[in-house]
C-alpha cells in the first residue's frame, strides 16, 4: 500500500504550479499628447484583437490633432510596437467606431459629423478613394470637440449576407436606425420619436462625452454586455453648464432568437423592440411595467445567466438608508422565460445590510456559468467613530451552482476591517474576472491610488468529506509597480493566451501588462 | 579562475539619523513616535521582451506627412501636395528648414497627391544624395534642397519606443541602457553607489546576484525591488576584464516626522522637511511655547500672547 500511495503523494508534492509557467510582459505606448480611450477590436477579421488607441498628439505638429493608431500583435502574442496604421481624424468627427460596412473583409471605420456617418477602410492609407458617406442627416450631436474621441457602440451586427451592419445613431429629432448594402448609402429602417431621445440617463461602466449645441452630454455605454439602467439622475460635475443627457437605450438580445433588439425604458416600465425582417420596429413590441418588488433605488444589469441566449436581470434594489445607518440592500435575480423580463416573483433574492455593496458577475470557476462575487462595505456607526474609524469591507462569492441561478449561501468570505490608518488601503479597485495564473480560478487583480498593481489568487481546497473551501491568498503572486490608474483599468485576455491581462491608461502612457506561457 | 570581489564603502545615507538619545527618550517615555514610511516596493519582474519593430531601409528624410486634405468630412476636398503632420528632430528635413504645417507640392519635379508617393521615391534614393523639394508655406512657394541620410544614421529616440536609457533615480542612482549581453552604466549621480563601489561609466553589467540580466529596465527593476541599503553583487565588464562586486544599494536618510510626549513636548515635520513644528508644554488650548517653520518663514510663539517671526519673503508690486 504505501509502495502505491508514498509515489503519488510524492507526484503530488512534486507537481508544477500552473501559476509559475505565467509571466507577464511589460508594453507601453507613450504618445505625444494624450490618450483619449483605448480599445481591443479584431478589425482585420482574422480573429485576434487589435489595439485601437485614439490620442491627440499636440508636440511638433503644427496643431493638435486627433489621431486613431491601430496596433496588431504578433504570433508570438506579443504587441507590435509601431502602430500598422495610423488614421488622422478630421476635425468635424464627434465620434467613430467599428462594424462591417463594406463587402471587404474585416471591420471598416465609421466617422460621425454633423452631417452624418462616413465609412472608411482601415486597411488602407489616406482618405482619398476611401471614405464614403453612408448617412445624411442632421444629427444630435452637432459640436466636434478635438478635445475628445469617443466610441460609438450602437451597432447591430448583421448576420445577413448582402447586408452591412446596422447602427443605431442619434439623429436631431431622434433615435435612427440605419442600415442597407454594404458599401453602398444606407436607409433609414426605424425612427424613434423624440420623447425617447430626451430622457433619463442609463448610468453604465463606459462614459464618453458629446457635445450638442451648447450643452455638453454625457453618452453612457457599458462594456461588459450588459448594461445598468439606472433610475436617478446622476449629478454633474459641470458647474456652469446646463445639463442635459440623452437615453442610452440596450441594444440585447431579449427574446434569445439570436438578434438582437433594442430595450427601452417607458416611463417606469421597459419598452421592448423586437427585432423583425433586420431592424428593429419604432412601435414597441410590448411593455413591460415596472413591478411592485422594484421599489427603491434601483440599478438594473442585464446579464445571460441561464445560457439559454437572452438577457436575465439582477437589480441592485437600495431602501431604508437613513442618515448614517446602514440600508437594506437587495439583488434580486429575474430570469427572462423568453416571453417577460420581469416575472411575476423574484427567481431569487439576496439580502445585504450595509451601507453599500459592488457586484459583479464572471465565471470564476469556469464551470461555464455565471458566479456572483459581491463586495460589502460597513461603515462605523456614530459612537463607532467616537471610538475610533472602522471600515469593513467583505468580499463574497456565490457560485452558480445547483437549482436556482446562485447558491443561497457564499462560498467564500474575505473580510477586511481598515482603520484611519489603514484606510488607503481600502481605497483599491479590485477585479475577480480573469484567470491569470492559468490554475482554472479567476484571480483577483487589485490596483491602488498610485496605480500599482497586485495579483491575488484565489484558492479552492478540497475537503476530506466532500467540502470545499474558498479564500482568497493573503500574499499577491505578482506585483507591478507599473503607475497605472484606478480609475480605468480592465483585466481581459486580450493575445488570446487564455489568460487574463491588464491594460490600463494615464494621460500620455497606456500600459500593457500582456500574460505570457512560459510552458509553450 | 576565481573572479575578484570588491566590498564597497557603506554609502553615506545609510547612517543613522536619528540619535541616540532620542531613541532611548521614546523608549522611556512610551511616547508616539514615527517616520516617513517607505514605499512598498514590487517584486522583481520578468525580462521585458524588446518590442519587434520593422527595420527602415533606403535613405531617410525624416518627414510624417499626410493628405493635403480640407480636415473636414462634410466638406472634403483635396488641394495638391502632401501636408507635413510631424517633422523628426535632428532629421535632414528639420535640418533643412522644413516644419509642420508646410504642404511638400513635388520632389524632384515629380507632384505629389499621396504621402506613399513620397515616402517610396525617399526610399528609393541612396543616402548622401540630395532631393530637391517643391514647398508651399502659406502663400509661397519655395525650393527646398535637402541631403539625405542613411535609414542607419535616424536620430535615435526621435521616434516613439526608442529610450535612450532608463533612470533609476533611487537605487542605484545611475542611468543605464541596453548593451549587447548585458546593461550600460551610461551615468551617475555623485552619490551614486555603483560608482562609490568602483563601476566606471561604460561597465557593463551582466549578472545581479549571479542572475544574468538582458535589459536596461530588467535590472533597474530588480534593483528597485531591493530593500534601500540593501547588498547586492554585480558581474561587469570593462575592457575585456569581468569583475564581481558586492555593494550596498543606495538608502534615503530617515526623518523623524513625529515624536509626542503628551502635554510635555509635541514635535511634527513633514517628510520633505519643509515644514515642522515644535510645542513645549501644550495644553490645547495654549502652549508654553511653540516653534513653527514653513518654508523660509519661522514664528516664535510664547504663552500665546508674544510672538516673533522672521522670514525670507519680499514684497513686490
Amino acid at each position: 500500500m504505501i509502495r502505491l500511495v508514498l509515489p503519488l503523494l510524492l507526484a503530488v508534492a512534486a507537481a508544477p504550479d500552473a501559476a509559475d509557467a505565467v509571466s507577464f510582459v511589460e508594453h507601453r505606448v507613450t504618445v505625444d499628447g494624450e490618450i483619449f480611450d483605448r480599445q481591443f477590436v479584431d478589425v482585420d477579421g482574422d480573429g485576434t484583437l487589435e489595439l485601437v488607441v485614439a490620442v491627440a498628439t499636440r508636440k511638433g505638429t503644427d496643431r493638435s490633432r486627433r489621431e486613431l493608431r491601430i496596433h496588431a500583435f504578433d504570433d508570438a502574442g506579443r504587441l507590435q510596437a509601431e502602430p500598422r496604421r495610423s488614421i488622422v481624424v478630421m476635425d468635424d468627427v464627434t465620434t467613430y467606431g467599428f462594424a462591417d460596412l463594406r463587402s471587404e473583409p474585416g471591420l471598416e471605420l465609421f466617422f460621425m459629423t454633423p452631417s452624418g456617418v462616413f465609412s472608411y477602410s482601415p486597411t488602407r492609407d489616406g482618405y482619398r478613394d476611401n471614405i464614403a458617406r453612408l448617412v445624411e442627416t442632421p444629427m444630435f450631436f452637432d459640436v466636434p470637440d478635438g478635445g475628445s474621441m469617443p466610441l460609438w457602440r450602437y451597432v447591430l451586427p448583421s448576420g445577413t449576407p448582402g447586408r452591412g451592419d446596422a447602427l443605431l445613431i442619434a439623429e436631431k429629432d431622434g433615435f435612427g436606425l440605419w442600415g442597407g448594402a454594404p458599401d453602398g448609402p444606407y436607409e433609414r429602417l426605424s425612427h424613434f420619436a423624440d420623447e425617447t431621445v430626451a430622457g433619463a440617463l442609463f448610468e453604465t461602466r463606459e462614459r464618453s462625452s458629446m457635445s450638442a449645441g451648447r450643452d455638453r452630454m454625457r453618452f453612457d455605454f457599458d462594456a461588459s454586455g450588459g448594461i445598468l439602467l439606472e433610475d436617478d439622475e446622476i449629478p454633474t460635475l459641470s458647474l456652469l453648464r446646463t445639463r442635459r443627457s440623452i437615453r442610452s437605450p440596450a441594444l440585447v438580445d431579449v427574446d434569445g432568437d439570436g438578434r438582437i433588439d433594442m430595450l427601452d425604458r417607458d416611463q417606469d416600465g421597459l419598452a421592448v423592440h423586437l427585432a423583425q425582417d433586420g431592424a428593429i420596429p419604432a412601435e414597441a413590441s410590448r411593455v413591460e411595467p415596472r413591478p411592485e418588488y422594484l421599489d427603491g433605488k434601483i440599478e438594473r444589469t442585464l446579464f445571460d445567466l441561464d445560457g439559454d441566449g437572452d438577457m436575465d436581470m439582477v437589480a441592485k434594489v437600495t431602501s431604508g438608508s437613513e442618515g448614517l445607518g446602514p440600508a437594506l440592500i437587495r439583488l434580486l435575480v429575474l430570469i427572462n422565460d423568453g416571453d417577460r423580463l420581469y416575472p411575476e416573483t423574484p427567481d431569487q433574492v439576496l439580502r445585504f445590510e450595509a451601507h453599500e455593496i459592488r457586484f459583479q458577475l464572471s465565471d470564476v470557476d469556469r464551470d461555464g456559468r455565471l458566479d456572483l462575487v459581491v463586495a460589502k462595505y460597513e461603515m462605523p456607526s456614530l459612537l463607532d467613530v467616537a471610538t475610533g474609524f472602522e471600515l469593513r469591507r467583505n468580499q463574497l462569492i456565490f457560485l452558480g451552482r445547483g437549482e436556482t441561478p446562485f447558491e443561497r449561501q457564499p462560498s467564500m468570505r474575505n473580510e477586511s476591517i481598515f482603520d484611519i490608518e489603514s484606510l488607503q488601503a481600502a481605497l483599491v479597485g479590485r477585479y475577480l474576472e480573469e484567470d491569470l495564473s492559468g490554475d482554472g480560478l479567476a484571480d483577483l487583480v487589485e490596483i491602488d491610488l498610485d496605480g500599482r498593481i497586485s495579483v491575488r489568487r484565489l484558492q479552492r481546497d478540497s475537503g476530506w468529506f466532500g467540502g470545499e473551501t474558498w479564500s482568497i491568498d493573503d500574499q499577491a503572486w505578482q506585483r507591478f509597480d507599473a503607475r497605472g490608474s484606478i480609475t480605468n483599468l480592465v483585466v481581459r485576455d486580450v493575445n488570446a493566451d487564455g489568460l487574463g491581462d491588464m491594460i490600463s491608461h494615464r494621460r500620455d502612457t497606456l500600459l500593457l501588462l500582456l500574460s505570457r506561457r512560459t510552458d509553450r | 579562475m576565481r573572479q575578484p570581489t570588491q566590498r564597497a564603502p557603506v554609502p553615506p545615507g545609510r547612517r543613522p539619523v536619528v540619535a541616540l538619545g532620542v531613541v532611548v527618550l521614546v523608549a522611556l517615555t512610551t511616547s508616539a513616535c514615527s517616520s516617513a514610511p517607505l514605499a512598498p516596493l514590487p517584486v522583481p519582474l520578468p525580462e521585458v521582451d524588446a518590442w519587434p519593430a520593422a527595420p527602415q531601409r533606403g535613405a531617410f528624410l525624416g518627414l510624417h506627412t499626410e493628405e493635403n486634405d480640407s480636415r473636414s468630412l462634410d466638406a472634403l476636398f483635396f488641394e495638391p501636395g502632401v501636408r507635413v503632420a510631424r517633422v523628426v528632430e535632428n532629421s535632414p528635413a528639420e535640418g533643412a528648414g522644413l516644419t509642420a504645417g508646410d504642404v511638400v507640392l513635388e520632389i524632384d519635379g515629380h507632384p505629389l497627391t499621396d504621402p506613399a508617393e513620397l515616402e517610396a521615391r525617399v526610399a528609393e534614393r541612396a543616402a548622401d544624395t540630395t532631393v530637391a523639394l517643391t514647398v508651399r508655406r502659406g502663400d509661397a512657394v519655395f525650393d527646398v534642397p535637402v541631403r539625405l541620410v542613411s535609414s542607419g544614421d535616424r536620430p535615435r529616440g526621435a521616434d516613439v519606443g526608442a529610450p535612450l536609457w532608463l533612470l533609476d533615480p533611487a537605487r542605484s542612482r545611475a542611468g543605464w541602457n541596453d548593451a549587447g549581453g548585458g546593461v550600460r552604466l551610461v551615468s551617475a549621480s555623485p552619490g551614486s553607489p555603483v560608482i562609490a563601489a568602483g563601476l566606471p561609466l561604460g561597465a557593463v553589467v551582466t549578472a545581479i546576484d549571479g542572475e544574468s540580466v538582458r535589459s536596461a529596465r530588467a535590472l533597474v527593476r530588480r534593483l528597485q525591488a531591493r530593500d534601500p541599503g540593501a547588498d547586492v553583487t554585480l558581474t561587469w565588464r570593462h575592457a575585456g576584464a569581468e569583475t564581481v562586486t558586492e555593494l550596498a544599494l543606495a538608502d534615503s536618510p530617515r526623518r523623524v516626522t513625529e515624536f509626542d510626549v503628551p502635554i510635555l513636548w509635541s514635535y511634527s515635520a513633514d517628510p520633505d522637511g519643509d515644514a515642522a513644528r515644535l510645542d513645549i508644554i501644550d495644553l490645547w488650548l495654549f502652549s508654553l511655547f511653540s516653534y513653527e517653520r514653513v518654508g523660509g518663514e519661522r514664528t516664535w510663539t510664547l504663552l500665546e500672547f508674544f510672538e516673533f517671526s522672521s522670514g525670507t519673503g519680499q514684497l513686490a508690486e
